[in-house]
């Protein structure tokens, strides 16, 4: 560059800095233009036209705040712009389905949706302000929304404990707990339990090396063409709780023999007095006799047995013990007979109840699971299996805890790998770059991941340990809601001391009581202060509710109050002496604060009273329609033929004024008796009195069963 | 020299002008079917205004058509054994092959159609909560299969309808549904064997009973178009 020409300009310079300034304005343009033209303002617009074609215009106007709206919840993380295109969402007149999205208002749930935001239920980014960017996964924000089938997810995140609002996240939980999946993999809110599959300390003196053998290769449970869950050829609406493992021919045969020779303690055979056996052992119906006597004892409450009428073959019966169909081919006939005297001299947790067997009703019981329960098919198939070598008893061990038998069934010496199976109890916060997809074909988001991972193992992971679960679509569906729930130890508000589950408590009786509670495992049906089973009435108020001399009869021949019941108390054989101890502790412990016992000065009840008590039963409130008395009556209730001797007045009194009061979750209407009309229903039940009591059906719980759902 | 600023601020124009659908196409590069569902929020065929249908596919909460939906379940059953069939559940759609199948993921809770199993309802959420109380309360009596076996529903009489008789309940309004629920048939001059329910269940409970009600219905219910008065249309 010449002297002359510094400090004056090109004409070329000139033409490039015009060029320049304007593309720099034409820059400079398009940040208010792109501004004006964000799809949020035209959703504003819309809103605003949409609302003057409503009848109430003025009151969504008034509620209409242009501009972005934000929600800010720091304690949950939540940041959410929704509510600037979803303007409707807290308007009840526009929750119409005519009216268009985003401005639908949403609808009725128990939170307060302008409160806690969309993101924390729904997923997705909360803070931005674009269609895609806010319900789909971006390389910044891998959460997409979530699908409304999974939303009960959200809701589990925080409420941990069990809530009736939400099936399919409780039935998840609840099928995590039932299939064992502690054993392998730690969850959030899932303890695992101190037992999970049967204790194999001495499995070798139960079961056959050929039945183990033919257990590993199909354990029973197998799922048809058109996705029923099918065991041993039957359908059944329980899921199998043994997994099917992938086990090669050796790696059977192996374990197969390892576990055989798991044998601590061999059983002794039992002896029967010599004049039972006389009696019995040519009687050609023994084994008629044992079923009857299987019936009237109702083992089905527990154990469920299969069932054919006509085309149809389905499982009737309890779950609380497994399934007996086929049980005499597969136990010996000496470990049945002690494990039926004294199942915790077995297993020491074992919940079935130590019956008070006579040698008569043992044999016939035996004799019939033993002879008529059985497959004789059902070994076929099993190789000759020979006398296992030391390498092949060698294998088998080291298959028990490589493949992951230990982390479910305990044998004593052996300890299961740590952490077997990967922690899931922060699964549903995972990213994707956390997740292993492999070299797999699914599509790269956390809802399909999950489902490939239960549904199919080796879609994701060809060597994967995890064994081959057969679920149900609705119950695929059910686990994976509740995986996605568990999103570890987010939330720093203290929500989980509100929401969280509710501590197992804990009901341990002492003295003669307590020992007969363990003896009938009493807490495997019925609850306590909290503690035990659902199956049968809670009888922590028993003792207020119920007359000592009617609890010592239905001790002793326990008679359902519900004829439509499938499961009934089982008929545990309980001495006399027994069922007083049983008796006078529930008289005495289990009583309720709402039930007064009547005062000294109390006046009689005459007739007329009871009169006017059964014109009311039977007229105004109609009572009958869902209880029986005699012969006539609705099944909803329980048969208060027998009330008089059964329940005391004072618990009938409390229980018209509020039988939620009681049992909270009585399905009997809370009604307003006045106190006059509250007497005289008393007075009426309280003559209700049988006195022989009919011999329990056998046989007609399991007959009304074939119309359950 | 020169030519080279205008190459550079050309680019930086070119690159702020495309800077929104950038993102997009990276979210393409993710999921295909992301990447379908954005381009359709950009094209403006569908009906209605381009913004509302573009928001309407791409809400999980409403029906997208099958190639188009984002749904991660709709493509994993095509791929993995044993995995719901989303496609194969929902029921048949009225013929137009644009309207989307109903998906049975795509709900709060289903209730299976009592005249065909096989067909399921979608529930919202309130409906859900009206299912859960007609099985603990009501089905004793409204059903002809309770969930202990048998019905209780032919030893009351006058018979109670069937809870999805819409023939006769999409007659009665909401408003009468709750009287008589809350108060029980004798207050309203029903058969007494209706026992009222309001001090048992909530106010809350009672609506989404209702709700629930006229999900089931079939025929189903259609809402009046003008609210309704208190009293049944005789």
């Amino acid at each position: 560059m010449s002297p002359e020409e510094m400090g004056t300009v090109s004409r070329k310079a000139r033409m490039t800095l015009a060029i320049a300034s304007v593309a720099f304005v034409a820059v400079l343009a398009v940040s208010p233009f792109k501004d004006y033209f964000r799809s949020w303002k035209g959703y504003e617009k819309d809103y605003v036209k949409l609302a003057a074609t409503r009848p109430d215009t003025k009151r969504l106007m008034a509620d209409y705040h242009p501009g972005i709206d934000q929600i800010w919840l720091p304690e949950m993380k939540v940041v959410d712009r929704c509510t600037t295109c979803h303007q409707g969402i807290a308007e009840p007149t526009l929750m119409d389905p005519s009216v268009p999205q985003p401005f639908r208002a949403h609808p009725v749930i128990p939170h307060d949706t302008k409160e806690w935001g969309c993101t924390v239920c729904h997923r997705g980014q909360g803070p931005a302000t674009e269609v895609a960017e806010a319900h789909e996964a971006t390389v910044a924000w891998e959460e997409p929304l979530l699908p409304a089938g999974y939303l009960q997810a959200s809701c589990g995140s925080c409420h941990r404990g069990d809530i009736p609002e939400t099936p399919r996240l409780n039935r998840g939980r609840q099928l995590l707990g039932q299939l064992n999946c502690a054993g392998c993999h730690k969850l959030q809110g899932i303890e695992r339990a101190e037992m999970l599959g049967p204790d194999l300390t001495r499995i070798g003196s139960k079961v056959s090396r050929s039945w183990i053998y033919k257990w590993l290769k199909e354990p029973h449970a197998v799922v048809d063409s058109s996705g029923n869950t099918v065991v041993d050829g039957y359908q059944t609406e329980s899921e199998q709780r043994m997994p099917q493992f992938r086990l090669n021919d050796q790696e059977i045969t192996a374990l197969s023999a390892y576990l055989a020779s798991l044998k601590k303690q061999a059983i002794e055979p039992y002896k029967y007095e010599p004049k039972v056996l006389a009696t019995w052992e040519k009687r050609p119906d023994v084994a008629e006799q044992g079923e009857v006597r299987f019936r009237q004892m109702f083992c089905t409450t527990c154990h469920s047995l299969q069932v054919t009428r006509g085309e149809e073959t389905k499982l009737i019966g309890g779950d609380i013990g497994p399934e007996l169909t086929k049980v005499g081919s597969k136990v010996n006939g000496d470990w049945l007979i002690s494990w039926l005297r004294n199942p915790q001299g077995y297993l020491a947790h074992a919940t079935m109840p130590r019956y008070q067997w006579s040698d008569e009703d043992l044999y016939k019981v035996v004799q019939y699971i033993t002879t008529k329960l059985i497959d004789p098919d059902l070994l076929t198939g099993v190789p000759e299996l020979g006398e296992p070598g030391p390498e092949e008893l060698a294998l088998g061990q080291r298959l028990f805890t490589d493949k992951g038998c230990a982390s479910c069934h305990l044998v004593q010496g052996v300890n299961p790998q740590r952490d077997f199976g990967p922690d899931l109890s922060a699964l549903g916060d995972k990213n994707l770059s956390q997740l292993e997809f492999g070299s797999s074909k699914i599509p790269r988001n956390i809802l399909a991941y999950i489902q490939a991972k239960i549904g199919d193992p080796l879609s994701v992971n060809p060597a994967a340990r995890m064994p081959q679960y057969h679920l149900k679509p609705a119950d695929l569906d059910a686990i994976t809601t509740a995986l996605l729930s568990m999103k570890g130890n987010t939330s720093r508000s203290g929500m989980e001391r509100l929401t969280g589950a509710k501590p197992d408590r804990q009901f341990n009786p002492a003295g003669a009581f307590g020992e007969l509670y363990e003896r009938y495992r009493c807490d495997a049906c019925h609850a306590f202060n909290g503690h035990g089973g659902t199956l049968a009435p809670d009888l922590s108020f028993e003792g207020s509710r119920a007359n000592r001399q009617w609890i010592i009869d239905f001790l002793k021949n326990p008679q359902t109050l519900r004829p439509t019941l499938l499961f009934r108390m089982p008929q545990f054989n309980i001495p006399d002496q027994d069922a007083v101890v049983l008796a006078d502790y529930l008289v005495t412990a289990c009583q309720s604060r709402d039930v007064k016992p009547p005062g000294p000065g109390q006046a009689a009840v005459g007739p007329e009273l009871a009169a006017a008590g059964k014109e009311l039963y039977e007229v105004k409130y109609t009572c009958q329609a869902c209880h029986t008395i005699g012969s006539s009556g609705g099944y909803v209730g329980p048969n208060l033929s027998n009330a008089g001797n059964w329940l005391n007045a004072a618990w009938i009194k409390q229980w018209l004024r509020n039988p939620q009061s009681l049992v909270p979750d009585a399905i009997e209407p809370h009604r307003s008796f006045t106190d006059q009309e509250i007497d005289a229903l008393t007075a009426y039940l309280v003559t209700l009195k049988q006195s022989g009591m009919a011999p329990a059906k056998a046989g007609g719980g399991v007959a009304a069963a074939g119309g359950a759902q | 020299m020169n030519l080279r600023f205008v190459a550079l601020i050309l680019i930086l124009i070119a690159g702020l002008l495309l800077e929104g659908c950038h993102e997009k196409r990276v979210s393409a590069t993710i999921d295909p079917q992301t990447a379908a569902t954005a381009e359709n929020a950009n094209s403006p065929e569908t009906a209605g205004s381009p913004e509302m249908a573009a928001s309407e596919s791409s809400t999980p909460g409403t029906a997208g058509s099958p190639e188009t939906s984002s749904s991660p379940e709709a493509s994993i059953s095509a791929e993995t054994a044993g995995s719901p069939a989303a496609a194969g559940e929902s029921t048949p759609a009225s013929g137009a092959t644009s309207k989307p199948a109903f998906d049975i993921h795509k709900c709060y809770d289903t209730e299976a159609k009592w005249s065909d199993p096989q067909q399921s309802i979608p529930l919202n959420y309130q409906q859900a909560q009206g299912k859960r109380v007609f099985y603990n309360t009501c089905v004793w009596c409204h059903a002809d299969v309770t969930p202990a076996g048998p019905s209780n529903r032919s030893n009351v009489s006058p018979m109670p309808p069937l809870i999805n008789d819409g023939a006769t309940l999409n007659q009665i309004s909401d408003e009468y549904l709750q009287n008589i629920i809350t108060l029980g048939g004798s207050a309203m001059g029903k058969s007494p064997m209706m026992p009222p329910w309001g001090q048992t269940l909530s106010q809350s409970d009672i609506q989404a009973l209702i709700a629930y009600i006229r999900a089931v219905a079939e025929p189903v219910y259609e809402a009046p178009a003008h609210p309704s008065s208190q009293y049944m249309v005789k």
